[in-house]
């Protein structure tokens, strides 16, 4: 059994879900709150990292992050910080492929925030930021932990794009499904393989169940507030997070 | 003191053997990071920290020394292979030219595109003739050792692997080895990178490996000490 391979893969799934997070809440609130032009383009691009082959992705970055790399050189002269081949490397690649699934889910609970709130907020004399803070997030929370989950179980599954970007060093940049697949082409490894698979389904597993519990919550308390805005007469709420 | 180790996946299991003697005797600890030599000279090329090299091919070294990534200095020939066919069972084929018939077929042998041991075969299998009606029926592993397990697991019923893989599992057997004049010499050829950040440390390491004291270990595993 390969311990340390567990380890990467949960300190990478980690640190791409807290990476992720910024510019996903952005583009999430962008394009559940803003019209403009090229709107599409931006969902496009967004959208992109989950579809493409993740070898694309893998081989994009690698030619950004390398040593000769555009972002990767300066990374390296200036800081002396190495992307590619190192857990950084693995780490860059699942945020960018868990991405989507964040700004997905965040995207539709805040479609289902009552608008009006946010509106009571603004005549108030709230900032958007404000607005947004205090009212917009706290009531999408349960998406934003669902989203959360679902980038955090999708990254720790992230083989191609990783393989390209860090290698498959063990130790270092070897996470669980690598590990997997380093086992199954060693003569011997056999068990190592069956054991690393079951720990990959059980982490798989506890994810879906805490996301669905989110996202039940979330259901939830989006029906409660549909409720009440129309027991008392207001039913211009945009809110539609029932699906 | 650490040192990364980039090392073709066939002469791995021996470096993790010597790698508690490496510690002891010369205070290193060596980081093995193992795969095809054509990924890790991919990865050396983009930037990885890798300190020594230990390549099936001189192919994927000149390719390396060419851009300047290795040390010249420390360049060396250091032990020799050869390539098995091997099956599951007692019934293998006889020669290179029964591998043609389909009761063969998938055959599994290593990337001739990129795998060393891929590309030792693809020359004899050419040099034989056959590899024209054998393209289409290769299955491609991504290293030497992986295309042994298409074997021994069952996937392929015969395969083109390095002898000293062969011995290593048991549930294979050889049913011949491969004519060395149908292929170029297989070489494992070492060097320091260039610009490692350990790289005196890398070049102690690599000296030890080249030295009467580790040769045993090398010969124990079937490989030949060329120099």
């Amino acid at each position: 059994m390969d311990p340390t391979a567990v380890a990467i893969s949960l300190l990478c799934a980690t640190s791409a879900v807290v990476i992720s997070l910024p510019p996903g809440v952005v583009i999430a609130w962008v394009l559940a709150r803003r019209r403009f032009r090229g709107k599409v383009i931006v969902e496009l691009l967004v959208m992109l990292p989950m579809v493409v082959p993740p070898v694309v992705t893998g081989y994009l970055l690698l030619i950004l992050f390398s040593r000769h790399g555009w972002i990767g050189r300066p990374l390296f002269e200036w800081l002396h910080v190495r992307v590619a081949f190192t857990w950084l490397g693995a780490t860059v690649a699942q945020a960018l492929i868990a991405l989507p699934l964040l700004v997905l889910t965040l995207r539709v609970a805040i479609e289902s925030v009552d608008r009006e709130l946010e509106q009571a907020a603004t005549t108030m004399g709230a900032s958007s930021l404000r607005v947004f803070l205090r009212v917009t997030l706290p009531l999408s929370w349960h998406g934003l932990a669902a989203g959360c989950v679902l980038a955090f179980a999708r990254a720790l599954g992230e083989f191609g794009a990783t393989i390209i970007i860090a290698g498959n060093i063990a130790g270092r940049t070897r996470t669980l499904p690598l590990a997997i697949f380093s086992a199954y082409n060693q003569p011997g490894n056999e068990a190592t393989a069956t054991g690393l698979v079951l720990i990959a389904i059980a982490l798989a597993c506890a994810a879906l169940i805490v996301a669905r519990w989110l996202s039940a919550r979330a259901i939830r308390a989006v029906t409660l507030r549909l409720r009440q805005n129309n027991s008392g007469g207001a039913s211009k709420s945009r809110g539609s997070g029932h699906e | 003191m650490a040192v990364r180790v980039d090392a073709a996946t066939s002469l791995c299991s021996v470096l993790q053997q010597l790698a508690p003697a490496a510690e002891r005797e010369l205070g290193i600890t060596v980081q093995l990071n193992c795969a095809s030599s054509g990924t890790l000279a991919q990865q050396i090329l983009h930037g990885s920290d890798a300190e020594v090299f230990i390549s099936a091919s001189a192919i994927w070294m000149d390719h390396l020394e060419k851009k300047g990534l290795i040390v010249s200095a420390t360049r060396r020939n250091l032990w020799a292979n050869q390539l098995v066919v091997v099956t599951q069972g007692d019934d293998g084929p006889g020669s290179l030219d029964d591998l043609a018939d389909a009761r063969w077929q998938p055959m599994a042998m290593g990337d001739p595109d990129y795998v060393p041991s891929g590309q030792y075969a693809r020359q004899a299998l050419r040099r034989t003739g056959v590899w024209d009606r054998l393209a289409a029926h290769a299955a491609r592993a991504p290293d030497a050792t992986a295309a042994l397990m298409h074997v021994a697991s069952g996937q392929c019923p015969v395969g083109i692997v390095y002898a000293t893989d062969a011995r290593r599992i048991s549930g294979v057997t050889v049913a011949f080895t491969i004519d060395a004049d149908r292929h170029d010499p297989i070489r494992y050829v070492a060097a320091v990178v260039n610009g490692a950040t350990r790289a005196s440390a890398g070049a102690r390491l690599l000296d030890w490996l080249a030295s009467a004291t580790t040769a045993h270990a090398f010969a124990g595993a079937g490989f030949t000490v060329v120099d």
